[in-house]
């Protein structure tokens, strides 16, 4: 597919010019895709009858990510012509240049690339003034660039700019196709344009004349060649068309200085649009057959976190997710490339939960403590002129070490500037000779929030490394969506190491924690894998694992309680025909379980018990409370950015309210009147009223719930109220 | 592996930590949770000050923190700008009755470059307000503290006031410094006893009032050279309030101590000696405790330590530990810029005692038998070495709850460290 980008100051005439071409080529038989990449969202209005379509970011903005389809955002026009408007934001707020990202990204998402065009044009406001206007000119894109402009000065001055635009992208390249020039009358306008043209060593591949047929035209929402296809007007936009269709030959960009440029050359109605309407447009009888929107989706836009996908806020960022993830991969080093906050508090939360394993754990792993984190440590100049060459000098520090795996994560300020890290990979071949450098492009939050962050570094990062060549080996187990930040994590998987032991077992790899590049490269050798949680972030590792790497799930996740616990080992022992040990290990366990049950039971049996809690995985607190003869009065379950999907063996022997507002508890504990609330968190529970924590990431094993009860019994027997409550008022 | 790049704080925590350390005034983050949680959880950690009732804050802007509500800026604010979100926030925090509001941006929405001003004027008429545009891209975290600090002072003190006699502001603090309450308090009692009042430590602790009286001082006092210096100066062209900072550093240990009471009441006019019988009192209990400590074991002279700290604490803290006790420095790892004269300072007396090597040595990377940095340092080396004592006098810890407040300056600081090294020793002795 030949893929143009039109460039020119702003006003300069380029969506008309750009409307008349697609016009012009599809007359001529070719499949055409138009992207308008302007606000003000008018590129393609004449290719449509005058009317507006839909925007991608009108689209993006009230759309979930999982309802979203290209056939929505790609609209047919005049014979057949596809157009897509980016849109953005009103005058004066927020920022186009990230909307023009954005709107790429999405249609990269949506398959955009997977549909057969013969040729796509860009149409690009003004000035390549930052990354998010230079989308188009990066290397997956535009293939050849066309600058339209007039003799007025400013417009060439644009026009040199643009020049130096695409010479910052291309090293060696050379894609100018050259100046299209649109008259507007000036003064000495063809010398001008003339003297730039041979100055820069430019081609001036048409030249349009003023001409008030582009008016009448416009006035009927339509492009010249369409309402007056017989005028040598339409007649040379078909013959650019032709130009456009036969390539090149073109030129390097050799931009002016400004002292030269001066001495060079100066030697010298549009209709309100509906801000936000579907409305696809029906394709004309006569129009040029044009491909199918079968698109294939990237795989970023198939697994979503919850909170992507419902469009909840967003809870923490994707970038952090990410790092957090690939921290993991302990002799890989990861670059966060942005400023330094983001490494900052990327490196702080991920030695929190260190920490607070080394206190209530007693488990100390040094690589957490010291994980191989470092910063592009972009600075205010950069983010005005770009980073690249700082994410350069990152990478070149970390590859001194001669690791086999880079990974480069993006966060806000580096998606917002659009840094196109492709070309700074581009540009290190040196190091990509010893060391292989993965992108990671969840841009801070902009790509989805905490948990999207885990997901993409596994599909982008992590999965990269897998081989599939490898074989599955003989009682091999892989482990797959442990919790990095959870306390509990490292103790949790010593626990599921001696049962697996117990049966045979061994671990081959950690999907994604405490593992190494080889691992992962040897991932297939696992024969069965274990997920550690079965909630919103497990099940998208575990479907993607299943549907892009052939790889096999026991059905349960980490068991928590002894009944789970029981039938997770009997399901792994049956997977690899062991069933002979588990008998043996379950005694081992159920004698204790049973005294102690029988203990606490006679203290705890008739006791009426109220859950609130953001955990959807209740069993092994209900099986405790069960075999206890408790009374569950309610399970109250609130909204949780990790899952959406709750059930029970034991339904029908509780009541259950799920999307919970918390602030309906108290009117709930006023009424049920348990002896025992049990929540995640106890603060602000009524006075008069017992309660206790329940962990959102339990601990794993047989006895996890009797644990808990035990503490049940013994804070029936502690006063109801502690004194220093009532020191609240002092506050 | 190779050393690292800076991960340090820059000035987007600097400026939040600034402001978290004033009382009552509401701190909005305009900008993503990302960038929120980690300092709603410091701020709340080093400096509670509220009930902690998190269903008082579930809600939105909030998510069950309650210090630091933001705008939650996402893809869709950056192209479209955070109007809307500012029109729903700035009413909800006004409706507290702050008497600040101080709104700051994260580097993402820095760049996109929302009119906060008009938006704090238009949603929050009644309210005094300040915005922190952009607290600078990996600037230091001092550089933020010190933006943030000025724009609060330039909003509620805008005037010149009449000097009041013996008064000093202490400049240099914030909450997130380890023991900082302790510290000032500290200070504070050692100056009262000089007659000298402290009126505001900016800005740790204090209250939008505090902060109005802060031209007052007769004095600004540079504890902490790097988050205060460039304060102070400014402090001084604003108002012309003189400044004293110590070329060595902070006032740790008993000798940096007492020459800073002296330096301190010299220029004041006032009399250090009660100040001084006090820090004699402590050497007393010092010594008590280390003539026996060190009957047993020699110790703790010859033992090796490590410090990785900022150069105005890591300077008088080292030379203490090597003149006061005989320890060895086998790394000193300045957290930060190494051009401060109490840098330059450090590095010259490093190699004075014949310890060059340990100038800028990550503490990692050796094995002392007691370690004074954050508690990611001491952990590293412990989980080399699990009997290497450590004492965390710098962010972030292990989560120990100081509900006793503890110092690192003046003599109860010195008493603190004497304490912590003598015990963590004691495997040796």
């Amino acid at each position: 597919m030949k893929q143009i980008a039109i460039y020119g100051k702003g006003g300069i005439g380029k969506s008309t010019i750009a409307a008349n071409l697609s016009a012009a080529l599809a007359l001529k038989g070719a499949r055409v895709l138009q992207i308008g990449c302007d606000p003000k969202h008018d590129s393609t209005r004449l290719l449509s009858n005058g009317t507006a379509i839909t925007t991608a970011l009108d689209y993006l903005r009230h759309t979930r990510p999982d309802e979203r389809h290209l056939r929505d955002v790609v609209h047919t026009g005049f014979k057949g012509v596809h157009c897509v408007e980016a849109g953005g934001p009103e005058p004066g707020v927020g920022c186009a240049g990230r909307g023009i990202l954005s709107t790429f990204e999405l249609l990269a998402q949506l398959g955009l690339q997977s549909v057969a065009y013969d040729i796509a044009l860009y149409d690009v406001l003004g000035d390549v003034v930052c990354g998010g206007f230079a989308v188009p000119l990066r290397r997956d894109y535009a293939n050849a660039v066309y600058i339209v402009t007039s003799g007025e000065f400013m417009s060439i001055y644009a026009a040199n700019n643009i020049l130096r635009g695409v010479q910052n992208y291309d090293s060696s390249e050379t894609r100018l196709g050259g100046l299209i020039l649109n008259r507007r009358g000036v003064e000495d306008e063809d010398e001008r344009v003339i003297r730039f043209a041979e100055a820069a060593h430019l081609p001036i591949a048409a030249t349009f004349p003023r001409s008030d047929q582009f008016t009448r035209a416009e006035r009927l929402g339509k492009t010249v060649v369409e309402a007056f296809p017989t005028t040598p007007l339409a007649g040379a936009f078909g013959a650019l068309a032709h130009v456009l269709l036969n390539s090149g030959p073109y030129v390097p960009a050799q931009p002016l200085a400004d002292d030269d440029l001066e001495r060079v050359v100066l030697g010298s109605s549009t209709r309100t649009v509906n801000p936000y309407r579907h409305r696809a447009l029906s394709q004309p009888a006569d129009a040029t057959p044009q491909p199918a929107l079968t698109p294939v989706p990237q795989l970023t836009a198939r697994y979503l976190s919850k909170s992507v996908r419902q469009r909840d806020p967003l809870q923490g960022c994707a970038f952090a997710g990410a790092v957090h993830t690939t921290l993991h991969i302990q002799d890989a080093i990861t670059i966060a490339h942005g400023p330094r906050s983001c490494s900052h508090i990327a490196h702080q939360t991920f030695t929190s939960s260190a920490r607070r394993a080394l206190t209530k754990y007693g488990v100390s792993l040094q690589h957490q403590f010291e994980p191989p984190l470092a910063s592009s440590d972009m600075s205010e100049s950069v983010v005005i002129f770009g980073g690249t060459d700082e994410l350069e000098s990152a990478i070149r520090a970390a590859a001194t070490s001669h690791p086999p795996v880079i990974f480069v994560v993006t966060t806000c300020p580096a998606g917002i500037i659009g840094d196109d890290i492709q070309v700074v990979i581009e540009r290190l071949p040196d190091v990509t000779a010893h060391t292989r450098i993965i992108p990671i492009l969840t841009d801070g939050n902009i790509n989805g929030d905490y948990s999207q962050g885990l997901i993409t570094a596994c599909l982008k990062g992590a999965a990269a490394l897998l081989d599939p060549d490898v074989t599955p080996e003989d009682d091999t187990v892989n482990i797959v969506a442990e919790k990095n930040l959870a306390n509990n994590t490292e103790a949790n998987f010593r626990v599921i190491h001696d049962l697996l032991a117990a049966l045979g077992l061994r671990v081959n790899c950690r999907f994604i924690r405490a593992t190494s590049v080889d691992e992962l490269r040897h991932f297939k050798r696992g024969r069965l894998n274990l997920l550690a949680y079965d909630d919103a972030y497990g099940r998208t590792f575990r479907d993607y694992l299943a549907e892009q790497h052939g790889a096999v799930f026991a059905s349960a996740a980490f068991p928590v309680g002894f009944h789970e616990t029981v039938q997770w080992l009997h399901e792994i022992a049956a997977f690899f025909a062991k069933t002979e040990q588990v008998n043996a290990i379950v005694a081992q366990h159920r004698t204790g379980y049973e005294a102690l049950v029988e203990n606490l039971r006679p203290a705890l049996a008739g006791k009426r018990i109220f859950i609130l809690t953001y955990g959807h995985r209740l069993d092994w607190i209900l099986q405790t409370a069960f075999d206890l003869e408790m009374e569950v009065l309610k399970v109250a379950v609130l909204n949780y950015a990790y899952d959406d999907r709750f059930f029970s063996r034991f339904e029908g022997r509780f009541a259950v309210e799920l999307n919970y507002a918390p602030e309906q508890r108290n009117g709930d504990i006023q009424a049920l009147q348990p002896d025992l609330v049990l929540s995640n968190f106890m603060l602000g529970v009524p006075e008069g009223v017992r309660g206790d924590i329940i962990p959102i990431c339990p601990d794993v094993g047989f006895h996890s719930g009797l644990l808990l009860a035990e503490r049940w019994y013994r804070l029936l027997k502690a006063p109801v109220s502690e004194g220093w409550r009532s020191d609240a008022s002092l506050l | 592996m190779p050393v690292y790049s800076d991960l340090r704080p820059d000035g987007l925590t600097g400026a939040l930590l600034a402001l978290e350390g004033l009382r009552n005034v509401a701190v909005v983050l305009n900008g993503p949770t990302g960038c929120r949680a980690y300092h709603a959880a410091t701020a709340d950690s080093q400096f509670p000050r509220d009930a902690h009732r998190p269903l008082d804050f579930i809600g939105e802007f909030y998510f069950g923190q309650s210090r630091i509500p933001s705008t939650y800026l996402d893809n869709d604010d950056y192209v479209f700008g955070a109007g809307e979100k500012l029109k729903r926030i700035l009413p909800v925090i006004a409706e507290a009755h702050p008497a600040l509001i101080a709104i700051v941006n994260s580097p993402g929405a820095a760049l996109i470059g929302d009119d906060l001003p008009r938006l704090l004027r238009r949603y929050a008429p009644d309210v005094p307000c300040v915005a922190v545009e952009s607290t600078g891209f990996s600037r230091p975290a001092a550089h933020g503290f010190t933006e943030a600090v000025k724009a609060v002072i330039t909003r509620l003190a805008p005037d010149a006031l009449p000097a009041q006699p013996q008064t000093v502001n202490l400049l240099g603090f914030s909450i997130h410094h380890n023991h900082w309450e302790g510290s000032a308090a500290e200070l504070r009692r050692l100056l009262a006893l000089c007659g000298i009042q402290v009126n505001a430590v900016l800005c740790a602790g204090m209250t939008a009032a505090d902060l109005a009286r802060v031209p007052a001082a007769t004095c600004n006092l540079v504890v902490y050279d790097e988050y205060g210096r460039a304060l102070g100066e400014w402090l001084a062209d604003r108002f012309g309030t003189p400044l004293f900072f110590s070329p060595d550093g902070a006032p740790v240990g008993f000798a940096a101590t007492e020459f800073w009471l002296q330096a301190v009441c010299q220029i004041l006019g006032a009399d250090p000696l009660t100040a001084l019988d006090d820090l004699k009192a402590a050497r007393i209990r010092s010594y008590a405790a280390l003539v026996r400590f060190s009957a047993l074991s020699g110790l703790p002279k010859g033992a090796t330590f490590a410090v990785r700290a900022d150069a105005s604490i890591a300077c008088p803290l080292t030379r203490w530990l090597y003149e006061y006790l005989g320890m060895i420095p086998l790394a000193v790892q300045l957290t930060s810029a190494p051009d401060l004269e109490s840098a330059k300072l450090l590095r010259a007396y490093l190699d004075s005692i014949d310890c060059a090597a340990a100038w800028q040595t990550d503490p990692v990377t050796t094995t002392p038998e007691i370690v004074l940095a954050d508690a990611n340092t001491i952990a590293a080396i412990q989980s080399q070495e699990s009997l290497v004592a450590g004492v965390e006098i710098g962010y972030a810890t292990r989560g120990y709850m100081d509900v006793v407040p503890k110092s690192l300056l003046g003599a109860q600081g010195a008493l603190y460290l004497i304490e912590q090294i003598i015990n963590g020793l004691a495997r040796l002795a």
